[in-house]
């Protein structure tokens, strides 16, 4: 409409001088205004700290005490016990209800599983495994695609025909199936979280391909492209300066968003038995391990359950804010 | 006006305005016309003037943040918009406002008919042509689907499609643009409207397709009478077209007059200003006269006049008088109403004021280059740039210059 | 450097170079040595096809624009066809034509940003079309490019500081430093404030953005560039503005044009010489004056009726040409305009009387276009021939056609209900026995329009210009 034009055209006066609205200070201005966004924010703040601080701590105490390698930092705070170690008989209680239910303890804030082990401090190390399942297997199907959808993209003709339907062919098995599949296959029958991370990020590989490619597709497309062409500028610095940072943007919306669902993935992974291993502490393991407790104790299917509820929540509500900061016609 | 009937739709001090983050930008600032049976009038306007704001919102057809707040809106005694006190001092809208049902079901399409630029988005890709107009007819004429196909095809006839009985069978991106727009033609002449409201209808058309359409238009509308408000940015388009023209600057009417008049004894300086900035196709003008500086902002106008910033002829009083539309000729019966103060009828201020500091030698030196800088800023800059070449700046540069 | 004695722009050129510390811009104008007004760029049978195949059903193609829409075999849309012109320095060259002509792909194709099919683009003695690689890419600096849509051809996340330098910094030229200071002395020269040199695009009016565009394609000093549509994007008001600053910058660079628009008072207000394409051909070439005045092509002709003129006194011609431009995929033979051509020629196989030949022409079209319903027989010879025939052979082939349409005719084998009967179901039973559209489309279009000159031969003349000196280049086959 004609005052729209008008309106984006005049809207700032000559004389005063416009902020750079492409920063990542901007960016993240922009995503602090949004409620919704601050709080995703949040919570994903929250959760890496804590998955940080559980991974210090492991390592560290590790490194450290190489001998004792059972002994961790964490349980120099009251609050923590060691997340993996199943006390000895008298020790610890089996299933204790959380404390405020009338048999709970304030020693053991989320009550303790079968095995006596204290329910808080397996859910805090559990968000170490969930984020880094999401982290990285988010950055394997990122950097996987990036590199086939760019190419496919700029370059076209065969090596597009030939890379996409490579694509196609992944992108048409269900993805549960192929991790399996792929899990199962690559650790010789002894599933373990690491495979399941690869698994995921190789799965992921031909969503951000697709998605780089359409985004190089449209990119090529502009006049300020062709008008870096027409001046003489070298191919790989049009990719470099112009290609990339413009179909930067609602990739990496995308991966934010991805990271929760990699995060949903692995946990069902893990509640089939094909993700995480016991003892280690993890959100789906969790639930797998709690859900013959259904009855006695649903506080044990509760926690993890919320944890994964509220990281996923965290994650999506960050990247839709992201999308909203970095999308320049609603900043206009 | 006497000589004349009622006219079919008469707008008074109309407003609407836009409720943005950034404040409110009013981008409909008290406008009034009418439109008389069977005429052509035309509202033109650069883009941004609030003239295609203006006329959807003679339908009502406004969405938010933009709302219509002020003014009167009055179609064959019906009021479309209105608004009276009410006990508590505020606005409310009248009683016999007709209400957004009656609008929409007695007057949008039956009454008055909108034809909009771009015939692409207004078709639907995924039915065939025929059958969105058959459609159309069935919902607003009440005829059977049988009758409303043989309309839809004579309509499709009426507006110059060969072969209509086959095209209708034929999807929108399979006809080219004037094509289009002659479908669209179709569709809002299908239930016989009095009035169409055309929004920048050939716009989006090659030159010699534009021809065909505009002569198209001119034929039906001798043959049904319908009326017409034609909005459009092209003096060409309304030169050729339209019996009576408004021209709007920053959401106001400036200048209303016959078709004639306007060109041949412009009153007001944006109009004439305007004519002076164009190329023209029927002689070479060596030099183009542009209009200094852009549009200001609908959300913060300038004091006085809202030209006077850009005008060649502002004086000191166009800063303080904000004038409204004036009768200050007459021509075959009919007004010519200009809203500019140098006019007599507005008295005597602006002969006793004195023009605006330095505009005298602007409008020289824009003659030139100089006005067209887009920022009164830059421009003493860049007159002084390519002025008599003596500045300090450039003159090193210069030091081969042999064109003077 | 400079030996010519040459208008304003050289001492700006000189400037330059000289500030230059590598010197390599200085070493690659070549373009000095050509003079003001002799040929900077001469174009030579140009042809731009595009293939439509590709993909996983090569063979088949969509064509909006016909019907049915889907065609088998290899088909190839001639965009530009054979073209020849050449710009001459320090010049505006327009070039105008209806959406669709192949003007862009004509000017994209000059700058090799499209691969040309065949023909050479020789700029300053060296062909451009058999360049490649490294070598195209230097010589960029001297051929560049403004665009349409001055938002879509500024990287919005670049400054417009970073915009401009952007071309110096890919030619080598200047340092960190001189290129900075060059950018701002461009963007005062273009009409903005040089403190505006760390802004981002969208900060910036419609016309104000355009001015960027110019002062980028400024920033390697180039020689030529080619300007596609640059104004039409904008207001009235702006578009003084910028042709304004574009003719001042072209006085002061020796810049030549090549102004491509589809607005005619642009062209005719802008260009020294102006060009006219309708499907894929120069139609008609000529000085401004000689072009706007004399004009001596049927299709310019018909583009200057069409324009409307800002003038209520002006009652002209308007939709003079009838019917569409045909598809480029499979254009006329001989002249392209002929299909719509008010003075198509008539066919020297006959003898004709000149309204015999006019009405007969006009219902070819008519039948062609179906621009009517099927009637009786008498109805059409009175509405189409005033109820003679042409004599002769020719009034027999009108006779057959019109057979193959009238509505009344192998009348023992229907009665006259069921002729009506086609006449108004004409939706549904348009193919019935008796209307045979096609059958007499394809008489009439094969005794006459297939027979006159202008489908047999492909014209090119050229004539006296009325106005000026120069030559007046015609393809109409009225000039034979």
């Amino acid at each position: 409409m004609a005052l729209g034009e008008a309106q984006m055209d005049e809207s700032r006066g000559p004389s005063e001088d416009v902020e750079a609205e492409y920063g990542w200070r901007y960016t993240f201005s922009k995503v602090m205004e949004d409620t919704t966004a601050r709080w995703g924010l949040y919570v994903v703040a929250l959760v890496l700290l804590i998955s940080t601080y559980t991974f210090i701590d492991s390592n560290l105490s590790q490194l450290t005490f190489g001998a004792v390698s059972d002994f961790t930092f964490a349980e120099t705070l009251p609050i923590f016990d060691h997340p993996e170690r199943i006390p000895p008989p008298g020790e610890g209680e089996e299933n204790v209800p959380p404390a405020f239910h009338a048999d709970g303890s304030l020693s053991n804030p989320l009550g303790t599983d079968p095995s006596g082990r204290d329910y808080f401090t397996r859910i805090v190390y559990g968000a170490q495994v969930s984020v880094s399942v999401g982290i990285v297997s988010t950055l394997i199907g990122f950097v996987g695609g990036t590199i086939i959808g760019a190419v496919s993209g700029f370059y076209g003709g065969r090596v597009d025909d030939v890379l996409m339907r490579m694509v196609e062919t992944v992108y048409a098995i269900p993805p549960l199936i192929l991790i399996i599949v792929f899990t199962v296959f690559v650790s010789g029958g002894s599933p373990d979280i690491t495979y399941a991370i690869l698994g995921v990020g190789i799965t992921f590989i031909p969503v951000f391909a697709r998605i780089i490619r359409s985004e190089v597709l449209s990119v090529r497309e502009m006049d300020y492209i062709e008008a870096a062409k027409a001046s003489g500028v070298k191919n790989r610095n049009i990719i470099r300066r112009h290609v990339i940072p413009n179909s930067f943007a609602p990739v990496l919306v995308y991966a934010t968003l991805q990271i929760g669902v990699t995060i949903l993935i692995v946990a069902g992974l893990s509640f089939l038995g094909y993700g995480a291993q016991p003892p280690t502490p993890d959100w789906g393991q969790m639930l797998n391990t709690s859900h013959g407790y259904m009855h006695s104790n649903v506080w044990l299917s509760i926690w993890p359950g919320l944890a994964i509820l509220v990281t996923i929540m965290g994650f999506n509500l960050f990247g839709d804010g992201l999308q909203d900061a970095l999308d320049p016609r609603i900043n206009d | 006006m006497s000589s004349r009937s009622d006219p079919l739709l008469r707008v008074e001090n109309l407003k609407t305005q836009f409720f943005t983050d950034a404040g409110t930008v009013r981008a409909v600032d008290g406008i009034s016309f009418e439109v008389y049976e069977g005429e052509i009038v035309g509202l033109v306007g650069e883009s941004g003037a609030g003239k295609s704001v203006a006329s959807m919102s003679l339908l009502r057809l406004v969405d938010s943040p933009g709302q219509i707040v002020d003014g009167e809106i009055t179609y064959k005694g019906e009021t479309i918009f209105g608004l009276e006190e009410g006990p508590d001092g505020d606005l409310r809208e009248r009683e016999d406002m007709l209400t957004n049902e009656e609008v929409r079901t007695r007057i949008r399409g039956n009454e008055i008919a909108v034809i909009f630029q771009d015939p692409m988005e207004s078709l639907n890709p995924v039915f065939t042509v025929g059958s969105q107009l058959r459609e159309f007819i069935e919902l607003n004429r009440d005829l059977s689907s049988d009758e409303a196909r043989r309309e839809a095809v004579d309509m499709l006839r009426e507006v110059g499609i060969p072969d209509p009985a086959e095209r209708y069978e034929e999807y929108p991106h399979q006809f080219s643009g004037g094509m289009r727009q002659r479908v669209l033609i179709a569709m809002a002449l299908a239930c016989e409207p009095n009035l169409i409201i055309a929004d920048e209808p050939t716009t989006a058309l090659d030159v010699t397709v534009e021809g065909q359409i505009i002569d198209l238009v001119d034929d039906l509308q001798a043959k049904y009478g319908t009326s017409f408000i034609w909005v459009t940015h092209d003096m060409g388009v309304v030169a050729e077209i339209c019996d009576r023209v408004n021209v709007m600057y920053l959401g106001e009417i400036v200048e209303q007059a016959p078709v004639d008049e306007l060109f041949y004894d412009t009153k007001h300086p944006y109009t004439e200003a305007l004519l002076n900035s164009m190329p023209r196709p029927d002689r070479t003008v060596a030099e183009l006269d542009p209009i200094r500086g852009v549009m200001p902002e609908a959300i913060n106008p300038p004091a006085g006049c809202r030209f006077h910033p850009r005008c060649p002829d502002a004086r000191e009083a166009c800063k303080r008088i904000h004038p409204e539309n004036r009768e200050v000729a007459r021509a075959d019966g009919q007004p010519h109403r200009a809203a500019c103060i140098k006019h007599d009828v507005f008295g005597d201020e602006y002969e006793e004021s004195v023009p605006l500091e330095g505009r005298a030698q602007e409008t020289a030196a824009s003659a030139t280059d100089g006005g067209e800088s887009e920022e009164s800023g830059v421009e003493s800059r860049s007159q002084s740039g390519n002025g008599s070449g003596s500045t300090r700046k450039t003159d090193g540069r210069r030091g081969g210059d042999d064109r003077e | 450097m400079g030996v010519h004695a040459k208008p304003t722009g050289d001492a700006e050129v000189t400037t330059v170079s000289k500030s230059s510390p590598d010197g390599q811009l200085g070493s690659e104008m070549t373009g000095e040595t050509v003079p003001y007004g002799e040929a900077l760029i001469e174009v030579e049978g140009l042809k731009k096809y595009f293939s439509q195949s590709g993909g996983l059903l090569p063979g088949i193609s969509l064509d909006t624009n016909q019907f049915p829409p889907i065609s088998v075999g290899e088909e190839r849309v001639q965009a530009v066809d054979d073209v020849s012109f050449d710009i001459r320095r320090g010049e505006t060259l327009g070039l105008v034509g209806e959406s669709g002509c192949g003007k862009s792909t004509l000017g994209r194709t000059i700058l090799r940003l499209l691969e040309p099919t065949a023909g050479t683009i020789s700029f300053k003695g060296e062909d451009l079309a058999t360049l490649s690689g490294e070598d195209l890419r230097t010589k960029r600096s001297e051929i560049q490019m403004i665009f349409q849509d001055p938002q879509a051809s500024l990287d919005p996340r670049l400054t417009v500081g970073q915009i401009i330098e952007e071309p110096m910094r890919a030619h080598g030229m200047l340092d960190d430093e001189g290129r900075e200071a060059r950018a701002k002395d461009l963007l005062e020269k273009a009409g903005l404030d040089p403190h505006h040199y760390n802004r981002y695009p969208h900060a910036f009016s419609g016309g104000q953005r355009q001015r960027v565009n110019l002062a980028r394609a400024l920033s390697v000093n180039p020689d030529f560039i080619v300007c596609d549509e640059p104004v039409s994007a904008l207001d009235v008001s702006i578009q003084a503005q910028v042709l304004n600053t574009m003719e001042r910058l072209q006085d002061e660079f020796g810049l030549t044009y090549l102004f491509i628009a589809h607005d005619l008072s642009v062209i005719r207000h802008i260009s020294d010489r102006v060009a006219v394409m309708y499907l894929g051909n120069i139609v008609e070439l000529a000085e401004k004056e000689e072009l706007f005045e004399n004009p001596q092509h049927p299709y310019t002709k018909a583009l200057l009726d069409s324009i409307p003129v800002p003038d209520p006194r002006e009652t002209g011609a308007r939709g003079v040409l009838e019917g569409e431009v045909p598809s480029p995929v499979d254009p006329p033979s001989g002249c392209r305009f002929r299909t719509r051509c008010p003075r198509l020629i008539a066919p020297e196989a006959y003898d004709w009387d000149g309204e015999e030949w006019k009405r007969t022409r006009s219902f070819m079209r008519a039948v062609k276009r179906r621009t009517f319903e099927p009637m009786p027989a008498a109805e059409i010879r009175a509405e189409f021939f005033g109820g003679a025939l042409p004599q002769g052979e020719p009034g027999r082939i009108v006779e057959e056609a019109i057979e193959f349409i009238a509505t009344d005719h192998e009348a023992g084998t229907q009665t006259s209900g069921q002729a009506k009967a086609v006449t108004d179901e004409a939706g549904t039973e348009r193919d019935g026995p008796t209307v045979d559209w096609e059958q007499a489309t394809d008489r009439l279009l094969e005794a006459f329009a297939e027979r006159s000159i202008c489908a047999r031969e492909r014209p090119a003349y050229e004539i006296e210009s009325a106005h000026g000196t120069g030559t007046h280049f015609t393809a109409c086959h009225l000039h034979r």
